[in-house]
């Protein structure tokens, strides 16, 4: 029941066409005017898994388990991609585990990874002094302290850890001093600025209270251990950190509300789902319903996941909650939610329908196909540039003895890309596109655009292997727009603005977040595709400050630099 | 969808096991058989024929006319134990036990010093629910041959239908290990795992009597249904392809192989098995809500809805009270969305929670069909019961797997190997022990239990092979 009526037989019949002989980007679709006869390219393998030449491959992350299953080794973990040396070229950061009792390997520690701009990285995690050296799991970029450089905050099972960006290449731990260092097993953290002061804010997810000398035994068969479900420990409070400007930070969890309701939080994202101009926050919980906070206004926050149809997933069922993304998938103009889930739970697409959001997937083509994948990192992303998002997945099963319980359902797993067929159903193109190639255990996942080529590119956390680095080779011939924000005040990267772009009829929205996905932190520049519409006619931005900007007729196939003017207009 | 995905696991009743046995070994090789007449009752409620559905193509006139039949012949020789012994076979066979009753009682009387009449009574009365007659038949029988592999299965049959769970694998597992190599012993055993929800113990009892007896369909049912409950639903599969195979006419096992496809969501595909099934046994609403779900699915088809709905109104037709089609409908029609089609939906949602109050789902169905029916008290009075419901299933869930987990401690794993030496489990109590030696080396008491445990392995007899 994915489809109904002829309509989108056609459409997809086109975008096939659109693939083979260049019929052009029906998809999206020429109606009016401003349209390029231009062909899309020949090439239908749209990324290309360039880890071992990047040298992102040095790269190996551990559980620190020694077959002892502790608890903790399957979370895995994730990554940011983010411009720490301020050269406009994305770089990359690696959490990692580190050694659990028993554990005699080398020391692992987190990497960071500078763009050199020519396709390749360098190791540069020493001289920044962003190694961690604790059990690392979420990562989060934001500009904390509104001094023009990326700031980096780190979930751990430990304290957790906050980096000032110095500016010269160089981090400092100001975890203590900040008073952000949350002593829970944190996932993933996320910057938002929820009281509209101009300073980012931090959300962060806690999953369970978990100690190592408290690990739990949980076996089918007698002898053999095999990891726990979060259910067997009780849930935790997440935390909300307002920020206070000065570089320290206040736990405001109890009087905004956030610490009413406990969960087995995985994955966070800020987004404005009633489009008010307030951030809203989303958690996606593991086994517990997931929540939904509600930004007042006046400093505080109301749940209300379960009246707005996102605590459970179609038939009110509470699933294991592990990444989420928001976007405006269907371009009405509501941001929308995707909820990775565990296997035989299908991954949720949230519509957002004004009163409350459904969870559409099966009806979207993205229910069946992703019911036998865990999924955790997720991203919806316009990957072949043609002006609707699509939808990413990194999947891999959390037990690594799964077939001694299924024999359908394996640790290692696909990841799965789905095209947006132009109307806001998805259609599976894994393998053509060139993702669905091996299998991974995949944990985080972010994205970006490594090569500021105006294509999103993927880099895959891999619990226990080396991450994957998906460069997107999609045909070039679409056009598109990158908006680079720089707000006249507040935090470097214009987090919390929103730009909506105009054009043949269509408008698209893009919200300024690195939150999403699972444990990870994504480039936050809006990329919008065109497909082969050569005319931008509007440009409208929501500052983080709340002005609003329009800029007609922008230049396309390019970053496109907009200062926030000083005075409002 | 989760919930069709999911087969309930009905409690067999086992009854049929005793039965067969002993009719296949006093009348030779058996032809392949209906599931119906295996060793297991179908998991779909109403898919057992009744006995006078077997004959086609006029089934009760068929089987009237045959019971006359019989019952002339035994009238003219009343006295002829091998007549009186294929008449009960005949009413056996039909699955009409009650009527088997009289001949067999004759047939004790005719040879009371005979193992196998007062055995094949046993089995009668226990398919024909009577419980003390057929306590009392296999107690002489076991007078006559205590160690007969027919007579644990027979016996162990009965504890099974007096829901005699414990004592009846005591039985069954005394009796295989007598007689490791006997099929009907393991196949009953194999059943009785199941009941006790131990798939994987059932898997293991009835491997080797698929391969001894690789030609017997309802073997591969049974060990199908086994590797299904075990989460190992490709296996299954295989198996119930060899049933199909073996027994074309099987529709349970056509059904299964379905749903089990569509559990794998390989829709196109379960598609053929479950038309076969409907050929089979059209009037099975089942069968209609899984080919239903087939299109409903299975997103690369233009017309599943419409394809679904059909399906799902044939299977209410046939039960208006089939949860599953009531359940699977009103989710075809929430998700097209149409005014009318919530308003369907909320009808048959209402049917469901009349039929299951406690349904969870149905009642967060009705509670956000009716929100956007924009009724929003409706809506809120079930979405109250579904939080009420919710949280006890959550709270219910929590202790069951509490219940099953414990500190992964040496002390821990110490005090579980000394539980099961207590129960005389040491092969269970050698892994226990080897965990504690593994979480602290260098404790002698561990290394010592651990030792003894092993020892006590290798002493242990009356298992199952």
């Amino acid at each position: 029941m994915k489809r109904h009526g002829i309509g989108c037989n056609v459409l997809r019949l086109f975008w096939l066409g659109c693939l083979g002989v260049s019929l052009g980007y029906g998809c999206s679709g020429p109606r009016h005017q401003a349209v390029d006869a231009v062909p899309t390219g020949t090439s239908t393998r749209q990324f290309r898994n360039v880890t071992a030449e990047s040298g992102l491959g040095a790269f190996r992350h551990t559980d620190g388990g020694t077959g002892r299953r502790f608890f903790v080794e399957q979370i895995g973990s994730g990554l940011a991609i983010f411009d720490f040396d301020g050269d406009g070229l994305q770089d990359v950061y690696f959490c990692t585990g580190t050694a659990l009792p028993g554990y005699t390997g080398p020391a692992p520690h987190n990497r960071l990874f500078r763009n050199r701009g020519d396709g390749t990285f360098e190791d540069r995690t020493t001289a920044a002094g962003v190694a961690c050296n604790r059990y690392s799991i979420g990562a989060a970029a934001g500009d904390f302290d509104n001094d023009g450089d990326i700031d980096l905050y780190v979930c751990c099972f430990d304290s957790n850890v906050l980096y000032r960006n110095n500016g010269d290449g160089t981090f400092a731990d100001v975890s203590k001093v900040s008073g952000v260092d949350d002593p829970r097993l944190s996932s993933s953290a996320a910057w938002g600025d929820y009281n509209g002061d101009g300073y980012l804010d931090l959300f962060v997810a806690n999953y369970v209270k978990y100690r190592v000398d408290e690990d739990l035994w949980c076996s089918k068969y007698e002898g053999q251990k095999s990891y726990c479900g979060p259910t067997l420990y009780q849930p935790e409070r997440h935390t909300l950190y307002r920020n206070n400007g000065n570089g320290t930070f206040t736990d405001v969890s109890g009087p905004s509300g956030v610490a009413s309701k406990l969960g087995n939080g995985l994955g966070v994202v800020w987004f404005d789902f009633d489009d008010d101009g307030r951030q809203d926050i989303f958690v996606a919980n593991d086994q517990t319903p997931n929540h939904l906070w509600w930004n007042r206004g006046n400093g505080k926050f109301q749940e209300v996941a379960l009246e707005r149809g996102v605590a459970y997933g179609e038939e009110g069922n509470a699933r294991a909650g592990m990444g989420v993304d928001a976007g405006d998938f269907d371009n009405d103009g509501r941001v929308d939610l995707v909820v990775t889930n565990f296997s035989e739970e299908n991954n949720a697409i949230y519509r957002n329908e004004g009163a409350a959001f459904r969870d559409v997937a099966f009806d979207r083509g993205v229910g069946a196909e992703t019911l036998m994948h865990l999924g955790f990192g997720t991203a919806f992303l316009d990957y072949d540039r043609d002006g609707w998002l699509d939808l990413f997945f990194a999947n891999g099963h959390v037990m690594d003895d799964i077939a001694m319980y299924s024999d359908s359902v394996t640790w290692e797993q696909p990841l799965q890309l789905f095209k947006n067929t132009g109307t806001g159903h998805f259609r599976e193109v894994s393998d053509a596109a060139g993702v669905g190639e091996g299998k991974w255990v995949a944990r985080g996942a972010a994205q970006g655009d490594l090569d500021n080529d105006g294509r999103k590119d993927v880099i895959i956390s891999v619990l226990r292997g080396q991450p994957l680095y998906l460069r997107n080779e999609c045909a070039p011939a679409a056009h598109w727009l990158g908006v680079d924000l720089h707000p006249a005040s507040g935090n470097a990267q214009a987090i919390g603005a929103t730009v909506w772009l105009t054009a043949n009829g269509v408008t698209q929205r893009r919200d300024v977040s690195t939150a999403g996905s699972f444990a990870s932190s994504n480039d936050p520049r809006p990329l919008f595709g065109l497909g082969p519409v050569n005319k931008v006619d509007e440009l409208k931005i929501r500052w983080p400050s709340g002005r609003v900007t329009l800029q007609k007729g922008p230049a396309l196939d390019r970053y496109l630099r907009i200062d926030e003017p000083a005075q409002p207009h | 969808m989760t919930r069709s995905r999911k087969l309930v696991c009905f409690i067999l009743t086992g009854v049929a096991a005793g039965g067969v046995a002993f009719w296949a070994a006093a009348a030779g090789p058996r032809p392949a058989q209906k599931a119906t007449d295996g060793p297991t009752k179908s998991s779909i409620p109403g898919a057992e024929p009744n006995p006078s559905q077997r004959y086609a193509p006029d089934p009760a006139l068929e089987y009237a006319r045959a019971r006359a039949q019989v019952e002339q012949t035994i009238a003219a020789q009343p006295k002829a134990l091998s007549l009186r012994m294929q008449a009960a076979e005949f009413y056996m066979r039909a699955g009409d036990h009650p009527a088997a009753l009289p001949h067999l009682r004759v047939a004790t009387r005719l040879s009371e010093d005979q193992f196998f009449p007062w055995l094949a009574l046993g089995d009668a009365a226990t398919l024909a629910g009577e419980p003390q007659l057929a306590e009392r038949a296999y107690t002489r029988a076991k007078k006559l041959d205590a160690r007969h592999p027919l007579l644990f299965r027979g016996y162990g049959q009965l504890l099974i239908s007096r829901k005699r769970l414990a004592e009846a694998q005591n039985v069954l597992e005394r009796g295989l290990a007598l007689h490791p190599k006997d099929v009907e012993i393991r196949t009953t055993l194999g059943n009785l795992f199941l009941i006790r929800n131990k798939p994987g113990r059932a898997i293991e009892v009835l491997e080797p009597a698929v391969k001894a007896a690789p030609a017997r369909p309802d073997l591969h049912y049974l060990i199908a249904e086994s590797y299904e409950r075990d989460l190992k639903l490709e296996r299954a599969i295989s198996h119930l392809r060899d049933a199909v195979r073996l027994d074309p006419a099987m529709d349970s096992a056509w059904g299964r192989l379905g749903l089990y496809l569509v559990n794998l969501t390989r829709y196109a595909e379960a598609r053929a098995p479950l038309q076969r099934a409907i050929e089979l046994r059209p009037d099975e609403p089942h069968y209609h809500w899984a080919l239903g779900d087939t299109y409903l699915l299975d997103s690369g088809l233009q017309n599943g809805f419409a394809l679904a709905a059909e399906a799902y109104r044939k299977a209410l037709k046939l039960s208006p009270h089939n949860e599953k089609a009531l359940y699977s409908f009103a989710m075809a029609l929430t998700r097209r969305g149409k005014e009318e089609d919530l308003r369907e939906a909320a009808e048959l949602l209402e049917r469901l929670v009349r039929l299951q109050p406690q349904d969870i789902n149905a009642h967060y169905k009705l509670a956000e069909t009716y929100r956007r029916l924009s009724r929003p008290e409706d809506a809120n009075k079930h979405l109250k019961v579904f939080q009420r419901l919710s949280a006890q299933h959550r709270s219910k869930l929590r202790n069951l797997y509490q219940g099953a987990a414990f500190r992964d401690t040496f002390e821990e794993h110490m005090k579980r190997g000394r539980e099961f030496m207590a129960r005389k489990r040491p092969d269970l109590a050698v892994k226990s022990f080897e965990v504690a030696v593994a979480r602290n080396g260098k404790s002698t008491e561990a290394r010592q239990a651990l030792a003894r445990a092993r020892r006590a392995t290798g002493q242990q007899t009356g298992g199952i092979p």
